[in-house]
């Protein structure tokens, strides 16, 4: 080729190569552009999406206080470790470095990290100590999880009722399902980076959530008449061998519950499953305890009168429309209507339901709050059945005015006791007095009565009690009688629907004890039921001394709001006086002055500046520091525990800051 | 390596590069010419030299040199540039057949064959774009370069029995109507049949994984974590980039390390993410003039050496930055060409500098013929 002729085939030669560097060029920047501009948003997202990760930040669960602030659930932080094999460069010096703050076997270290990866659980639980060791010494590969777990710092105590939290915090049972939304807060959130290798950094420049924590909660229970009634109702099923029981105070006046015990229960702690509230799940037939219902509507309808007299049939009484007599565990022949509900004659409340009629059974069982939910805050509440009377059979009316072919909660019986008690009311029982938002406001504040309806007037309630004070002083709750104060109570043997099958059982009870005290402006009403006690299981026999017990505990404890007017009804005043003295923190009059009538203490008068040392004994450590540092006085103790002796004595005379030793029940 | 180190390193061999660049500038294409001959033994020794001294693990792609590591496949493809020049200047016949290409072809062939070995087959196929395109400047007529590269498109369509047949059957037309030699014809008709026939064959005999990372660039998505991650990381760098970019030194895909080899086969995507759309097609403009001067000297120098030279060297770049940047787009396999200027390593800035030297000598001499 001569070189002319390969300078012009050059030029075309150039054009072409030129033109394929063009074309190139072009198709890359096309395609850049694509991926650039028109893509650029999936891809941005992608990137973002492997670079960063959310980092959730739990929000702290409200706490669960008693009426009187004590936390009854509470969170508590638990440290786990993971590890991180892909960030361990030296297995040894690794093993090396971890087993010197963590004892572990370091083989089963070496083969959680050959296992790879970047999260491999060690250890579920470590103490707060170890975990800060491990923080602060940054061996790369180990990584600390903090979580809250909830903790119920009282166990078992009012279990039923609290509930219970999932792994996740979730409320899966009783007041902490109820409240979920408003305990468990709203968690926040982090974004961290994450590099290729799964390391991540908090960047601050990216968005972050602050998690809003939880509302607390405070109930109406009062830890103290918990304790009390918890503990009744144990010594009860303890020597009656019941299959469950349920012991409900409540206010009667403002339909507050003060405590609700249950068995059986379980720790929350160990246990995760949260306790039966048999109180307000559990339904059964009430047996005598209804008749109550009976009594005020035959009150209220004026078709009654207490010393009325009715005749008993002498223990056996045939009808028309039964096959079999009905009778009485014991034959009477006449008695005063008062007396038919003290001595809870079957045959004459038969007879009186008789003048009554279905219609109005039905209605006052109704107006009474039976076969309805009574909007008590407790999830899953059973409503009971009441049938309306079209489905009734001829006798249906019969069996209802004495308890059976119905059935109720423990809590509904508590609140008919309760209407009886607050002279004619029915109110609304609650658990939860107030919720309060984490930054302190009040989202919700329960107080005094919320009632439903008026189910009869003042003066029937006031009849009620009457026949109510007759059953404990001369009636089937005899076992309730406080010798004391007169109570107002009722109580109730019912037999138990065969399990799957019809009819009732032959040796299968529910005994029930409900009633309130003082019997005039009563203060607390209380409700036992126990069912499927062994041996002894009249109501009057079982759940009476239940209902004393704690009736009578509650009283000494101070635990009741009394005030010197109570006092002063009360039946004999010394004696009060006197169990008073023994009782575990001073009693009543320390609390509230001595009734009318008998002259204060007067002390001599004490040197300025000076002040006595107060009686210690008895008081748990807690209540003491309390004391002391109210009083300007230095605690001394031994341990925790109830106090046991003190030095000073108590009453005498010191300056402030004296330091008061005392001995304790524990030992350290 | 600190990437701060690797800073400093590539000023260290940046430095270097000017100094070799201006030294490369006063070397007279008379002599160029004179030692391109030994330069070419020289870097095919270079070559060899590792399979004599391989360890266990395979030939290494780098001599060490006091301390300092060199890849002797940088400096071969400019031996390989200086030598085909010589052979294509020398000449007084044309490159009419495939006997008149026999010649060069072996000259490119031998080093391409040792690096492939290495194995490094991106550079081999620099090799052969080099040889392609000294050969289209040379004056070499198209049907015979594309006769040539003609069992590379079987390759490629025999997937597809039709497609591939098809082919066949056009280049049978072709032949018959252009009439080449014999030699042409046999060499023609065999290859594309061989490589029409044995490649499924040959390609079911791979395993499965040796399959995927060869077709990944294709469908990334199909291995998201093993073979298609280098390519949709780098995709996702570069798109994320958007039009503006994140910022110098800003991109999140390089800083959290999930843009691989992001100092040397990537660096591009690392342009795209931190200047955006605008950033690269600035780049792509520079590298169009740049590529486009190199041409103005192929161009203008009178004498055959030099021009063929500079037209080596064009071709190159050229390969260079259209096999980089398309492999960071994902339109070409990975092949792991660095892109001249930009990616880390001190072997190829060198070599590239010195590549710069030598336009600028051609450049210089463009007036200048020699007899």
């Amino acid at each position: 080729m001569d070189s002319a002729r390969l300078q012009r085939s050059r030029q075309l030669r150039l054009r072409a190569f030129l033109a394929a560097v063009l074309l190139a060029g072009a198709g890359l920047g096309w395609s850049l552009f694509g991926i650039q501009v028109v893509r650029h948003e999936g891809f941005e997202a992608r990137a973002q999406s492997q670079q960063e990760r959310r980092i959730e930040i739990g929000a702290s669960r409200g706490t669960i206080y008693d009426r009187n602030g004590v936390p009854l659930a509470v969170n508590r932080e638990r440290y786990s470790l993971y590890l991180i094999p892909r960030h361990v460069k030296d297995p040894g010096a690794f093993v090396r470095a971890f087993t010197e703050i963590v004892p572990h076997p370091p083989d089963d270290l070496r083969a959680r990290l050959g296992r790879g990866g970047f999260y491999v659980p060690l250890r579920r639980t470590v103490d707060r100590a170890t975990a800060r060791r491990l923080q602060e010494a940054r061996i790369p590969g180990v990584g600390v999880e903090t979580t809250r777990v909830r903790h119920y710092p009282h166990g078992r105590l009012a279990s039923a009722v609290i509930g219970q939290v999932d792994l996740d915090n979730h409320g899966i049972g009783g007041l902490e399902l109820q409240y979920d939304d408003l305990l468990r807060g709203e968690s926040g959130w982090a974004v961290h980076q994450r590099d290729a290798e799964g390391r991540e950094y908090p960047n601050f420049a990216l968005p972050v959530a602050q998690p809003v924590d939880g509302h607390d909660v405070m109930l109406t229970l009062d830890v103290g008449l918990q304790e009390i009634a918890e503990e009744a109702l144990q010594e009860a099923m303890a020597s009656t061998l019941s299959r469950t029981g349920s012991l409900v105070v409540a206010d009667p006046r403002t339909g507050e519950v003060l405590a609700m015990a249950n068995r059986p229960d379980a720790d929350p702690n160990t246990v995760r499953r949260p306790a039966r509230n048999h109180a307000a799940v559990d339904v059964f037939e009430p047996g005598s305890t209804f008749k109550l219902v009976t009594l005020a509507g035959l009150y209220e309808q004026g078709l009654a009168r207490p010393e009325e007299e009715i005749f008993c049939e002498n223990g056996t009484y045939n009808f028309s429309g039964r096959r079999k007599p009905i009778r009485d565990v014991h034959p009477y022949g006449l008695l005063t209507v008062e007396d038919v509900i003290g001595k809870s004659s079957n045959i004459c409340t038969i007879k009186l339901a008789q003048r009554l009629g279905d219609e109005r059974m039905f209605d006052y069982a109704r107006r009474f709050g039976f076969g309805v939910p009574t909007g008590i805050d407790f999830p899953g509440e059973a409503r009971g059945v009441l049938r309306l009377p079209r489905e009734w059979s001829g006798l249906s009316a019969y069996s209802i005015a004495m308890g059976y072919e119905v059935s109720v909660t423990a809590v509904q019986l508590t609140m008919m006791f309760a209407a009886i008690a607050n002279g004619g009311d029915l109110l609304q029982p609650y658990l939860v007095r107030r919720i309060t938002a984490p930054e302190g406001r009040e989202v919700l504040r329960r107080e005094g009565p919320r009632r439903i309806r008026r189910v009869i007037s003042g003066p029937t309630a006031e009849l009620v009690s009457r026949a109510l004070v007759r059953v404990v002083q001369d009636g089937t709750g005899t076992s309730a009688d406080l010798g004391l104060l007169q109570v107002a109570g009722k109580s109730g043997t019912a037999y138990k629907i065969r399990e799957g099958g019809k009819g009732y059982a032959a040796d299968r009870y529910t005994s029930t004890f409900g009633g309130f005290f003082p019997a005039h402006d009563p203060r607390l009403v209380v409700f036992v039921r126990l069912d499927d006690p062994r041996g002894e299981y009249y109501g009057g026999l079982v759940a009476g001394p239940v209902f004393k017990k704690a009736v009578e505990t509650t009283l000494f404890t101070k635990r009741v709001p009394v005030d010197s007017s109570f006092l002063a009804r009360i039946r004999d005043p010394q004696r009060v006086v006197q169990l008073a003295s023994t009782a575990s923190d001073g009693g009543l009059e320390v609390a509230y002055g001595p009734p009318p009538g008998r002259p204060e203490v007067v002390h001599a008068p004490l040197p300025p500046g000076s002040l006595r040392v107060p009686d210690f004994t008895d008081m748990s450590l807690r209540e003491a520091l309390i004391v002391a540092s109210q009083r300007h006085l230095e605690l001394r103790f031994s341990g925790p525990g109830a106090v046991l002796r003190q030095q000073p004595a108590p009453g005498a005379v010191v300056g402030p800051g004296t330091v008061v030793q005392v001995v304790n029940a524990v030992a350290p | 390596m600190a990437i701060s180190d690797a800073y400093q390193k590539q000023l260290v061999w940046a430095f270097m590069g000017i100094f070799a660049m201006w030294l490369t500038m006063r070397i007279p294409l008379r002599v160029l010419e004179k030692v391109a001959g030994p330069v070419y033994l020289l870097s095919l020794g270079f070559l060899v030299l590792p399979f004599l001294f391989s360890s266990s693990s395979g030939p290494d792609r780098w001599i060490h040199l006091g301390g300092q590591q060199l890849q002797p496949s940088e400096f071969a493809k400019l031996g390989v540039i200086l030598f085909l020049a010589r052979t294509l200047a020398v000449r007084r016949r044309g490159l009419e057949s495939f006997r008149d290409l026999a010649w060069p072809c072996a000259v490119a062939a031998i080093p391409c064959l040792l690096v492939v070995l290495q194995p490094n087959l991106g550079t081999g196929i620099v090799f052969g774009a080099i040889l392609v395109a000294m050969l289209f400047w040379g004056g070499a007529p198209p049907l015979l370069l594309f006769l040539l590269l003609s069992p590379l498109v079987s390759l490629l369509l025999s997937f597809s029995f039709a497609l591939w047949s098809t082919f066949i059957v056009g280049i049978g037309i072709l032949l018959w109507l252009a009439k080449p030699s014999w030699m042409e014809t046999i060499y023609t008709v065999t290859m594309n049949v061989i490589m029409g026939v044995v490649t499924l064959p040959l390609w079911n005999t791979l395993e499965e994984y040796q399959q995927k990372r060869l077709l990944v660039f294709l469908e990334p998505e199909a291995d998201p974590r093993g073979a298609g991650w280098h390519i949709l990381q780098s995709q996702v760098a570069v798109g994320s980039g958007g039009l503006l970019g994140q910022g110098f030194l800003q991109g999140s895909q390089k800083r959290l390390a999930f843009l691989p080899e992001q100092h040397t086969d990537f660096i591009f995507s690392v342009v795209g993410e931190e200047m955006g759309f605008v950033g690269v097609a600035v780049a792509l403009v520079l590298f169009s003039l740049f590529l486009n001067e190199g041409i103005r000297i192929a161009q203008s120098s009178s004498d055959a050496f030099g021009s063929t030279v500079a037209f080596g060297l064009v071709a190159l770049f050229a390969t260079h930055m259209a096999v980089n940047v398309a492999m960071t787009v994902g339109m070409m396999p990975i092949t792991g060409l660095p892109l001249p200027f930009f990616s880390y390593g001190g072997s190829f800035l060198l070599a590239s500098f010195i590549a710069v030297g030598l336009l600028q000598r051609v450049w210089r001499e463009r007036f200048m013929r020699r007899i």
